[in-house]
């Protein structure tokens, strides 16, 4: 009763709007991190015109990656419990996509190193994101998974959220069909910053 | 040794001046308390702002970077959870609605800071270590708010956005009980602390009071037993000074007296001279008789 009694009108209706904001803020940033980003137009079998060598003895997992995309790191490092846990099941191939109009360096950055300190993972240069367009891949950390035939397995990312690790839907079926061998093709949401501006036909400028 | 509050009435009024004091010394640490958290959490909102600077500067679409949400969740929605308790320590420090939205406020930091760093599990321990912060205050009812604004945040969450607070997408409802149930074992070692913190204040207050009463008792004890000292010093003094006088008229009257000796023995017929001195003596034995009965006042020196 006695904090009762201290809640004066007028600080009561402080209180009120302080709350109000506060929650439609954390509502905002939620909202924000669980939006997914663009799915793509993932191909189903591994594009005969791709320059990145396709492992024919085991599944090949390729990740399209933004240099400068802070959300990637999380993607990183779930790839990199994914490689632990499936090492000599999987090629990981992960491409970084390049800009030509951009200064020098401007590739050079820690989640470019972080992903080539991945025991069993390639890291490649994406030139103007022309295998991120071949495969059909628009958002940073999206990860395809082919089986050793080339046919499409899994298409998604393997966060929870933009930025946030975690055990994650996409993880999970990546495992499963590497450990499991699953017949069935599996896609999830994908989380990160956009490959590509928003042009109208990234496919075309790859070609 | 003085007897101290033997009367029901002092009694009374020993326990009413303990219990000020025991406010008093609450609203010390109300307010200093108050003081660390605005301090603490103007700390964590800069470096929050700092994380996300550092952790996640920019979001891009393709070439195209633009600051990213985190910095500005940083710097605004940092920034308006500090608001409210920081004006409040600053406009009534030591009071109850000051530090339940200092709780509310730290908890909603810690939030913002789990969601700024990914979700990482290391940064869930700022909930535990404000609680523990919180117990600065020695009020376990500002633990209880703080719980439920976790418990609320994990609920809400747990159902809405599952995958922003625990990381999955699918998780069973009753998650947020978990995570909430490690708070209530915090809780309840922090609030036992906090209570018994109360009742040592307590304790001490009482003490005190009782302390300064029988000091009072004491001072009050030396002041009486001073002034009667001092009766005491003047008592000798005045009889030291009877006697000097009292000396000084015996050695008159044996001056007088052997003058009169001395008269009688030279057969002298002036009669009226030994009369006089005869006189003279009975009169200075009155006088030091007085003196001796009386004191100074009664004789002429």
């Amino acid at each position: 009763m006695g904090l009762l009694r201290e809640f004066s009108k007028r600080t009561a209706l402080l209180r009120i709007a302080w709350a109000t904001m506060v929650v439609a803020g954390f509502y905002f940033v939620i909202v924000h991190s669980s939006t997914p980003g663009d799915p793509g137009d993932p191909r189903n079998r591994w594009p005969s015109d791709s320059r990145v060598i396709r492992d024919p003895a085991r599944a090949n997992l390729v990740m399209f990656a933004h240099p400068r995309c802070p959300c990637t790191r999380a993607s990183l490092s779930e790839l990199e419990r994914i490689m632990a846990r499936c090492l000599g099941k999987v090629t990981a191939h992960v491409l970084f996509r390049r800009p030509s109009r951009t200064s020098a360096g401007w590739e050079s950055t820690d989640t470019v190193r972080a992903a080539a300190a991945i025991s069993g993972v390639r890291v490649l240069d994406d030139e103007e994101g022309a295998e991120a367009a071949r495969f059909g891949a628009k958002t940073s950390g999206h990860v395809l998974l082919y089986d050793a035939a080339g046919n499409l397995r899994y298409s998604g990312g393997i966060t929870v959220s933009r930025a946030h690790e975690g055990d994650s839907v996409g993880q999970r079926a990546v495992i499963g069909q590497l450990t499991e061998g699953s017949t069935q093709e599996q896609r999830a949401m994908v989380y990160g910053c956009a490959l590509f501006d928003s042009c109208p036909d990234p496919r075309a400028k790859g070609r | 040794m003085p007897q101290v509050t033997a009367d029901p009435n002092d009694r009374e009024r020993t326990a009413r001046l303990a219990e000020d004091l025991f406010q008093r010394s609450q609203q010390s640490v109300f307010k200093r308390t108050d003081r660390l958290f605005a301090e603490l959490l103007i700390f964590e909102w800069l470096a929050g702002i700092v994380v996300a600077l550092l952790d996640s500067p920019q979001a891009w679409v393709g070439e195209t970077g633009q600051t990213h949400i985190h910095v500005w969740a940083a710097l605004l929605l940092g920034g308006a959870i500090v608001s409210l308790p920081v004006l409040l320590v600053l406009t009534r420090p030591g009071e109850t609605c000051t530090r339940h939205t200092v709780a509310a406020a730290q908890m909603l930091v810690g939030s913002l800071l789990i969601h700024l760093s990914g979700g990482r599990i290391e940064t869930h321990f700022h909930v535990f270590g404000s609680l523990a912060f919180l117990a600065f205050y020695r009020d376990w009812r500002v633990m209880v708010t703080a719980s439920i604004v976790v418990a609320m945040d994990h609920l809400t969450r747990g159902v809405y956005f599952p995958k922003s607070v625990y990381g999955v997408l699918v998780v069973h409802y009753w998650r947020w009980a978990e995570h909430t149930a490690w708070l209530l074992v915090e809780n309840i070692f922090l609030i036992r602390s906090c209570i018994q913190g109360v009742r040592e204040m307590r304790d001490v207050a009482d003490h005190q009071e009782k302390l300064e009463v029988a000091n009072a008792a004491l001072r009050a004890e030396i002041e009486e037993r001073e002034r009667t000292a001092g009766a005491l010093r003047e008592s000798e003094s005045t009889i030291r000074g009877l006697n000097v006088r009292l000396e000084h008229r015996l050695e008159r009257i044996s001056a007088l007296h052997r003058i009169k000796v001395a008269i009688s023995a030279s057969n002298d017929v002036r009669l009226p001279l030994g009369i006089a001195i005869d006189q003279l003596l009975v009169q200075l034995k009155v006088d030091a008789a007085q003196v001796l009965l009386c004191g100074p006042c009664c004789t002429s020196p």
